[in-house]
Formats: C-alpha cells, structure tokens, sequence
C-alpha cells in the first residue's frame, strides 16, 4: 500500500513538471514578444583621423586674373556611430527554436567631425600663382560639408566596421533573448540570420 | 496551601528576574551577531554580485571584440629639405622636400583583468569602471601618396618609413583617440547589462564608466 502511495506520488510529480516545461515552452513566443523591436540600436563608435583633399577652383572675372586651381589639404578627427535598426530584426519562435535574423549594421546619425580641425591656418596648401587664390570660409566650411561625407561615405562601406557592429547586435539580442525567454540556457536553441 | 503559594510566588519572582536579566544579554547577543555576521552577509552578497557581474562581463567582452579596436589613422606627413632648419608647422607645400598623405591603421587595447566592478548594497548600485585603452600595436601603414607633384618614385621607401614614424607620434599624441577607444566598448557594456540587470534583479542600477 506505502509503495502504491509512493508510485502515485511519483508519478504525479513527474506529470505535474512535465506540464510546466511545457506550459513555459508555450509561454516562450509570449515571451518573446516582448522584446522591444524599435529604434536604433548602436553597438560601434568609430573614431577616425582622416585627411580632406579639397579642390578650390580659380574664380572666375577680372580680379581672378591668373588665379590657379589650388588643392587644400588638412587632418581632421570625428567620430560616427554604428548599428542596426531593432525594427528590422525578425524574430520568430517555432516550439523551443528561436529564429533570429539581424538586420545589415549601418550608420546611426550624423557623424560628429570636429569643427576645430578645418581653420583656415590648419590647411596645406598647393602651390600659388602670382594672384593668389586665398583660403577663404567658404572653402573651409565646403571642406568641412565634405569631410563630413566622406567619413560617412568611408563607414558605410567598410565591411570590417559593419561587420564588427553587426556581431555585436546580436550579442546584445542574445541577452534580450536570454532575459525575455523566461528558461534557462539550452532549454532553446538560437537559429542566427543575417543579411 | 499558604506555603505552596508563598513557593509559587518565589518561583515566579526568580523566573521575572532571570527574564530580566536575560532580556538585555540576549538583545546583546544579537546585536552582536548583527554586528559580526550581517556586515559578512552584506560583503558575501557583495562579492556575489561581483562574481557574477564579472563572469558576464567576460563573456560580453569576448563575444563583442571589446579587448582590442581598430581605427583608420591616415596623416599628413613633411620631409624637410634641411632636418637642421626646418619649420614644421609650416602649411606652404613648397617648404619641404615633400609632403605624403599616409594611410594608416592603429590599434587600441583594454584590458579587462583590470575592470573595476563595485557595488554598492546600500543604494543599489554596480559600478562598472573601465580601464583606459592603450594603444596596443604597431601602427600599419597602408597606401602612401604625394602631395607636391614631381617627386621621384626612389623616395617611396623613405616616405613609407616616415609615414609609420608621423602615424605613431601622431598617435600618441592624440587625446581624442585612446577616449573614444574607451567610449567604444561602453556603449556596448551598457546596452548589456540594461537588459542583464532585467534578470539578476531590477532593484540594481548598473553604471558603465
């Protein structure tokens, strides 16, 4: 009769734990849906030190008289953020598989290029002909306009970087998804896309 | 029977006073263990939070590349005509024998057997302190290109040698670099652990600096 009591005991506790994991299973795409699939994202701040070649025509009418094209060469500093748009990141539950697909990293904002580098007295200049063809504010803040596109020009397509802040989304989703899952590690797996 | 009661009243008397006297000895007692053990149980707790606080740590750091940063360093960089009388901060081209622009790579490292994580029980709060970034390589140096026009191409070697010189002191000297390397790996430590305090406790605050 003890061991009968036992038995049923047993058993009922083992159908009782089985019912939860299972209830927690289904309870994982719930879950998951809670994470947050909005905004961006920056996992990478790159900092660069780059040189600007700037082109400045000779002007044109009587006072242009023998001006030069003259090249301006200066180093300027800036920084630009990486990372993804959440919006885009698709997760999809099927039982205890998630499927995650992470979206190409890009560039967040605009980048930030230090102003300071681009006075006038920081450019090398080309050589000058007899009427001098001066560095005036129209060319340091045209140089300035081009440094700025060209650090974006640079990020956006520098394979390494987006790569870089692409591993790093999803290190960061993984923890999402870890805290969001309500289980424990290997009680799903993780399927990882990415585009 | 007034015998039996006079004991009875001893009896209680003794039992009022020793409770009395054990009243004060007891709180004592426990103040004490307060005292001894719970400033143990709080810095246990402490540690445990360190503990795991550090061991997800490490994971994130190794998972995200956090220990070493590349950035692209591309320079300017002036041969003089005369290392004996020579003007470098000079902007005229014409001034040097020549003028190269460098491209560059440098390296910057963090350690992180050298994160200092606190916490603070009391306010709830986890302080995780990065060290600062060194640079950890020799810098690279890629294409090189010269600016004044008729240079002899024999001067390529020279230039290339003069390029990682101007890209290593620049390097060094540039206090906006070894910070952003540092800037770099925070932004990443404090999206993880907003979500990772989510699941430890939420009563926790986590700073990354």
């Amino acid at each position: 009769m003890k061991k009968r009591i036992i038995f049923i005991c047993l058993i009922t506790i083992t159908l009782f734990l089985t019912g939860c994991s299972e209830n927690r299973i289904e309870n994982l795409s719930e879950n998951i849906r809670k994470i947050e699939l909005t905004g961006d994202l920056v996992t990478y701040e790159a900092y660069f030190h780059n040189i600007i070649e700037h082109e400045k025509k000779a002007g044109s009418g009587l006072t242009h008289l023998l001006e030069m094209d003259r090249k301006l060469f200066a180093e300027y500093t800036g920084t630009i953020k990486l990372g993804i748009d959440m919006s885009e990141v698709k997760i999809d539950v099927n039982g205890s598989e998630i499927s995650v697909l992470i979206p190409k990293a890009k560039i967040i904002g605009e980048p930030n290029v230090d102003e300071d580098d681009f006075k006038a007295e920081n450019f090398i200049e080309s050589k000058e002909s007899i009427n001098k063809n001066p560095i005036t504010g129209n060319d340091t803040s045209a140089a300035f306009n081009e440094a700025q596109k060209n650090m974006k020009d640079y990020a956006s397509s520098d394979d390494s970087l987006l790569n870089i802040a692409q591993k790093r989304a999803k290190v960061l989703i993984e923890e999402n998804i870890k805290q969001f899952s309500g289980l424990s590690d290997g009680k799903y797996t993780i399927v990882w896309e990415y585009e | 029977m007034k015998s039996k009661d006079l004991k009875q009243e001893t009896i209680e008397i003794k039992v009022g006073s020793e409770k009395k006297i054990k009243f004060p000895i007891v709180a004592i007692i426990i103040f004490a263990l307060i005292i001894v053990f719970g400033g143990s149980i709080l810095t246990s707790r402490e540690g445990k939070t360190k503990n795991t606080v550090k061991s997800s740590l490490d994971k994130v750091v190794e998972k995200s590349d956090l220990e070493s940063v590349s950035f692209t360093y591309n320079v300017i960089a002036k041969k003089c005509k005369d290392d004996k009388n020579c003007d470098l901060k000079s902007n005229d081209i014409d001034d040097f024998k020549y003028v190269v622009s460098c491209k560059g790579t440098i390296t910057a490292g963090i350690d992180f057997q050298n994160v200092k994580i606190d916490v603070d029980e009391n306010k709830k709060v986890i302080t995780v302190q990065i060290p600062e970034a060194t640079l950890s390589k020799t810098p690279s140096v890629g294409s090189v290109k010269f600016l004044n026009e008729d240079v002899s191409a024999d001067e390529l070697p020279n230039a290339r040698n003069l390029c990682a010189e101007t890209i290593k002191n620049k390097s060094e000297d540039d206090e906006k670099l070894l910070p952003a390397a540092k800037e770099q790996a925070r932004v990443v430590l404090e999206e993880f652990y907003s979500q990772w305090i989510k699941a430890y406790n939420q009563e926790y605050k986590v700073e990354v600096k």
